[in-house]
């Protein structure tokens, strides 16, 4: 080769990449989708992201699963090295601290009126902050209390099975007493409840116990101060000291274990059980011979059941926003949600999409899916509800349940968790 | 100290400092990546308002140390963990002292000894916390077995107050004790054999040898252990984070742990690398402290 060929095959060169390049760069844009791997996450997100590259062969998605435990730790990470994803699947308890610190752009641009009337109202409430909505609804999640119908049965107790004839909780505890009774004549010594985890632990599981002591507007029910500036006033009213003593009271008086049991609900350990809607695929895959369903959750006031579950957001440094939004906004529309549905099951956050799943329409998911429709309420805090759930709805109401001097531990909870509220200033 | 015309010339001598310095040059360069830039950084950090998920900081001066005047858990982790330090340090020293004592007896082939004694230390911390944990379980805990066959009543140990912290200091120094011991042994063998011969000539008992030399001769070895035991006290933080989470009611909040809530739990990292400057300087004092009093001891 000649030098004189050699320039012209290199002037070539450069003219053809950088004609080829931008042309590239315009068709085929990339963006980073984080998730937290596991129960079928992947799988499911995995089915979307194809239906949507199909149908937007400009966008490739590029998936990211890290284990759950080390998801929001990541995301943070992520963020503190300036190369957040374009989009993640976020707690939706963790998306108005992210919004407040500036991590996530509003979407609400992206919904029509036909879908703010559809999704569910607390999951409006959970993503939403100062009026703008930085995550879009997609699925949920509620409180459920399965029990032992065998074991109701013998004993002659009927469980409720429709919102209108739900416990309170002193029915509640009265009737599975009377359940235990009838399992000790028989020389079985069972538990009254066993919770998601002995004792239980976050606002999913204590705060729906004790807020449900209040009503809404009430300050038990707000839990925290409108400025985020404290929760003294909130968590320790009248109404408030009388639901810990109701709780504590469970423990002490053995209606409830102190420590996990593994599986103590299937082995007849327990008449019911407080957990998730999940628990029951597990149930009924795990163990087919027991017999189990759902009631609705008891109360003390107010009917009230905690709610919510993931929600796609966009970071707010993300380089292709729109990109990011229009996947977020395929994810979360009923089409991308029955793609993943058919891979991998989750309770949907949109209204209209109960009458497209038979799942839906009958047994313990269609009585779960009425009281998220009619009950249900996002957890408490807002962009505070990390210092709420760790300090208060978690060690608070651990100690309390083991026994702790129940004024002096909120006295203390409250001390703690507004030194932590000072970053809200 | 060679001179930058020594280092640069062809002499034997600059030969060997170029090579030594470049041969530590990696070891350098990570000290200074892993250690001192971090250590920097955090001090910069100290005086800003740093928002993790935009990268913003703001200059607020002394703000974060004024909030730290002001912290009542600030307060309450830094009283736990002194009297974890009161309760943890002074039993591990004395322990490793009778242990190495023990060891040190001329004539008696010690390894199996030496080897049980050390096996905690090389024992990981987050496995030795949970068997501890489930041992001192408040239901279903040998140690409750043990002491309820003995007719004493079954404790709450890691669930109680007032003992969920001595609790953690004794599986601490369970952990902690062999490596004072080897410390200590190494310390009695360096003892002159020929100064107890002497003594025990002159009419002295085994607590005279024991008082008046063993002990004043171990002085550098005391100081060695206790500066290094202050420090390894004031930044526990596995055990706790394991057993107790800090509870229960903020019985086991040392300072460590609430400074890893603040950054990891609650983003609030600004402030938590104030509080970290703030332990630094702390533990800096207190061995300098400590230090000028056993030196002084030393002197006398």
């Amino acid at each position: 080769m000649t030098r004189k060929t050699a320039l012209l095959s290199l002037a070539l060169l450069v003219a053809l990449t950088s004609f080829s390049f931008p042309v590239f760069a315009q068709d085929q844009v990339t963006i980073d989708f984080w998730i937290p791997g596991g129960r079928g996450r992947d799988e499911g997100t995995a089915a979307v992201i194809e239906a949507f590259e199909a149908a937007n062969p400009n966008i490739k998605v590029e998936l990211t699963a890290t284990p759950f435990n080390q998801f929001l730790d990541s995301l943070q990470v992520a963020f503190a090295g300036n190369n957040p994803p374009d989009a993640a699947l976020i707690d939706g308890v963790a998306i108005q601290n992210l919004a407040y610190n500036g991590a996530l752009l509003p979407l609400e641009d992206m919904f029509s009126q036909e879908d703010m009337d559809d999704f569910m109202g607390d999951l409006i409430q959970m993503v939403t902050l100062d009026g703008h909505m930085f995550g879009a609804p997609w699925a949920n999640a509620a409180d459920a209390m399965y029990y032992n119908v065998d074991m109701f049965e013998a004993a002659g107790v009927e469980a409720p099975s429709t919102l209108e004839d739900g416990w309170t909780w002193a029915e509640f505890v009265d009737n599975v007493n009377t359940v235990r009774a009838h399992q000790a004549e028989q020389g079985n010594d069972v538990w009254g409840m066993m919770g998601f985890n002995s004792p239980l632990q976050g606002a999913f599981f204590t705060w729906t116990i004790i807020r449900s002591a209040s009503s809404p507007g009430e300050p038990l029910w707000d839990t925290i101060a409108p400025d985020l500036s404290t929760f003294a006033g909130y968590i320790d009213t009248p109404e408030a000291m009388e639901a810990y003593a109701f709780y504590q009271s469970l423990y002490t008086d053995g209606f409830i274990p102190t420590d996990n049991i593994p599986d103590a609900f299937p082995n007849g350990l327990t008449a019911t059980f407080f957990a998730i809607p999940p628990t029951g695929t597990v149930l009924a895959r795990n163990f087919p011979d027991l017999n189990w369903d759902v009631m609705p959750m008891p109360y003390i006031n107010t009917p009230i059941t905690h709610t919510g579950s993931f929600a796609p957001g966009v970071a707010a440094r993300s380089d292709n926003p729109d990109e990011a939004k229009a996947f977020v906004k395929f994810f979360t529309s009923p089409e991308g949600y029955l793609i993943y549905h058919a891979v991998t099951k989750v309770v949907p956050g949109r209204k209209s999409l109960q009458a497209q799943l038979p799942d839906f329409q009958e047994g313990f998911l269609a009585l779960l899916f009425e009281e998220m429709v009619e009950w249900g309420v996002a957890r408490p805090g807002g962009p505070a509800h990390t210092i709420f759930n760790r300090i208060i709805a978690s060690d608070m109401m651990v100690n309390i349940a083991l026994g702790g001097d129940i004024e002096e531990e909120v006295a203390n909870a409250i001390l703690e968790a507004d030194a932590q509220l000072m970053q809200f200033r | 100290m060679p001179t930058m015309t020594q280092l640069f010339s062809n002499s034997r001598d600059a030969q060997r400092y170029r090579a030594a310095f470049f041969l530590s040059l990696p070891a350098l360069i990570g000290l200074f990546l892993f250690h001192y830039w971090p250590i920097a950084d955090t001090f910069r950090l100290s005086f800003t308002d740093y928002k993790v998920f935009t990268g913003e900081f703001t200059f607020t001066g002394l703000k974060n140390y004024d909030i730290a005047l002001n912290d009542p858990i600030l307060l309450l982790s830094l009283k736990n963990t002194a009297l974890f330090f009161l309760i943890k340090v002074p039993l591990q020293m004395a322990l490793g002292l009778c242990l190495a004592l023990l060891i040190a007896k001329p004539g008696r082939d010690s390894t199996l000894l030496r080897t049980l004694i050390l096996f905690p230390t090389v024992t990981s911390m987050v496995v030795a916390s949970i068997v501890w944990g489930m041992m001192f379980h408040s239901d279903i805990g040998i140690v409750n077995s043990v002491l309820e066959s003995f007719g004493i009543p079954a404790q709450g140990f890691l669930r109680d107050k007032s003992q969920a912290l001595p609790v953690l200091a004794s599986i601490t120094i369970w952990k902690d004790v062999g490596l004072s011991m080897i410390f200590y042994l190494a310390g009695l063998l360096a003892i002159p054999w020929e100064y107890y011969e002497a003594a025990r000539i002159d009419g002295a008992g085994r607590w005279g040898l024991f008082r008046h030399i063993t002990l004043p001769l171990l002085n550098r070895t005391h100081v060695f252990v206790l500066v290094t035991s202050t420090i390894a006290a004031f930044k526990i933080f596995v055990p706790v984070e394991v057993l107790t989470g800090g509870g229960p009611s903020n019985a086991t909040r040392v300072i460590v742990h609430y400074i890893f809530h603040l950054a990891f739990r609650f983003n609030r990292f600004s402030y938590a690398t104030a509080l970290s400057v703030i332990l630094a300087l702390l533990l800096i004092a207190i061995s300098i402290f400590q230090l000028r009093i056993t030196r002084d001891g030393d002197d006398d």
